[in-house]
């Protein structure tokens, strides 16, 4: 069966746990392990005391899918480790590492585990059927816009940089009071979509009826929202808006 | 009305029945779930138990309703459901726990919120208590900030085993969960050092106290040679204080009863041949 973990990183590694540069390539690897199906990174919590971080994993191209593969803490700089790993189990979820040769063994079995495997392939499959990874012969890609692609600016390597990926997601079609309608959350922006909204989404693009146009080796989407829409700014975001809508209502706008 | 419930199932080791007890007492108690029975329970240390099995011996035993089942991603939770599964979607789990967007009809207006089921590693064999809280709570609220910015709704609603009573520093701790149990204090963020810490509140304070036959002020039994307290609050619910509002009758409710079995003996100690756990229900108006 498939080792999505790179091995030798365990026997190779030698710098211990000191900047847990371990856990860091182990979660790089697992990109070329899937083919560049999955992309993994270490997260650090910036914590009052102790030290804590996760192993996050994800879909290529679908960053806000991450799903925290193993969380890694430590009361103190160095060993002991305590490593919890959510799928394997509450009888085996949580290891404990007194020293780096512990902790390559601990590894070794998380890695090594079938409930493991079933999880990356998970993602794996995600990848494959949402269709924005390209598979070749070793290698996958992500799928670059055609200008892009042809003006030679974005790198297509097998460790992807997908760290700009939005949030995109349908819910379920809701059946009320003569309405079908699905909550959606469209690059950040959360409302609801009418069934027949939903429906030109699909319409191949250009076409007749289809609520999706090509420009400039993108596309353009128009929808019409049946609600208010929801979306999150940042503080700098929220000032420039204000600054805007401000300038606007004063007149200035056009001046 | 919604009900949300969870229960620590001690790797399934009452089988289907219990579960299936479980759920069918609460989807059938209109002062929890409403006329119609809706609600979204979760199961924790599921163990052997999966949703197939679930499901066909939910339907077996209350065919009246359209449950649904769910397995998370990770396999540590089992939801059952009578909700309209097109109003329900998960996000990755993190911070050990399940994030489930909802949508619900408030007022004639779809609204969405964040329910979590959580279940937070317990402190035993990694070292100091404090610090594990500490490090265990700070990473589901990074978590709960996280999702709640990608799926734009600030309104969420945590239930399940947290391994922490409502005073233990991960609970408590302006940089961890920062629980608090007055919903007068909860409603605007404190400043500590310069950075805002919003709170959650827990209504699950008001469950401690005494231990009476008709009053359970804990949801897990166990003798601590260094700690006073007999009943653990481990399994409780955090709300966000904006929706505190939507919490009926003030506290949620531990169970002790599921079907026609007893969870706690005469004794007031958990019937460990069901589960070391008790379940928490709470009922919402949303």
């Amino acid at each position: 069966m498939e080792n999505f973990w790179p091995v030798n990183l365990l026997s190779e590694h030698d710098s211990g746990d000191a900047d847990w540069s371990l856990f860091e390539a182990q979660a790089a690897a697992i990109s070329d392990a899937t083919r560049g199906l999955v992309q993994g990174e270490l997260r650090r919590h910036v914590m009052p005391i102790g030290r804590a971080s996760s192993i996050f994993i994800w879909p290529t191209g679908q960053r806000v899918k991450g799903y925290e593969f193993m969380a890694i803490r430590a009361e103190q700089e160095g060993f002991p480790l305590v490593l919890e790993v959510y799928h394997l189990g509450d009888s085996h979820r949580i290891s404990r590492a007194r020293d780096a040769a512990e902790l390559k063994r601990t590894l070794h079995k998380i890695f090594d585990n079938d409930a493991t495997r079933r999880i990356v392939r998970l993602l794996a499959n995600e990848a494959s059927q949402a269709q924005a990874v390209r598979i070749d012969v070793g290698r996958a890609e992500v799928e670059q816009p055609e200008a892009e692609a042809a003006s030679g600016t974005a790198t297509t390597t097998s460790r992807p940089d997908d760290s700009a990926s939005r949030p995109i997601a349908v819910g379920g079609l809701i059946h009320r009071e003569g309405e079908s309608y699905a909550q959606v959350n469209l690059l950040g922006i959360a409302s609801f979509l009418s069934e027949q909204e939903l429906r030109k989404v699909v319409v191949k693009p250009d076409a007749r009826g289809s609520a999706v146009s090509s420009m400039n080796g993108r596309f353009a989407v128009t929808v019409k929202f049946m609600d208010s829409v929801k979306f999150t700014l940042s503080e700098d975001e929220l000032k420039i808006l204000k600054n805007e809508v401000q300038r606007v209502l004063t007149g200035a706008a056009g001046h | 009305m919604l009900s949300v419930g969870f229960w620590n199932a001690k790797q399934g080791i009452a089988g289907y029945p219990a579960i299936v007890d479980f759920a069918r007492d609460v989807a059938g108690d209109a002062g929890l779930s409403g006329p119609t029975g809706e609600t979204l329970l979760c199961v924790g240390e599921p163990g052997t138990l999966d949703a197939v099995g679930l499901l066909a011996a939910l339907r077996a035993a209350d065919p009246t309703r359209l449950w649904w089942t769910h397995t998370s991603t990770s396999g540590r939770f089992l939801l059952a459901a009578t909700i309209d599964q097109a109003t329900f979607q998960t996000y990755p789990e993190g911070g050990a726990a399940l994030p489930c967007l909802i949508t619900r009809t408030v007022g004639g207006n779809n609204e969405t919120f964040l329910v979590w089921f959580v279940h937070l590693a317990a402190a035993v064999g990694v070292g100091d208590r404090n610090i594990h809280t500490l490090t265990t709570g700070l990473a589901l609220r990074a978590a709960v900030e996280a999702t709640e910015t990608t799926a734009v709704t600030g309104k969420s609603i945590l239930i399940g085993d947290f391994n922490m009573r409502p005073y233990d520093a991960g609970m408590v701790a302006p940089a961890a969960l920062h629980a608090t149990p007055c919903r007068t204090a909860a409603r605007r963020a404190r400043v500590i050092s310069g950075i805002a810490r919003p709170y959650f509140y827990n209504p699950c304070w008001e469950l401690l106290g005494n231990w009476e036959a008709t009053r359970q002020p804990g949801t897990f039994y166990w003798l601590d040679p260094t700690d006073s307290v007999r009943w653990h609050l481990i399994d409780q619910m955090l709300i966000r204080p904006s929706i505190a509002n939507v919490l009926r009758g003030r506290i949620p409710r531990i169970l002790t009863k599921v079907g026609t079995n007893e969870l706690v003996t005469r004794r007031g100690v958990a019937r460990r041949d069901i589960s070391d756990h008790l379940p928490i229900v709470a009922s919402l108006s949303i």
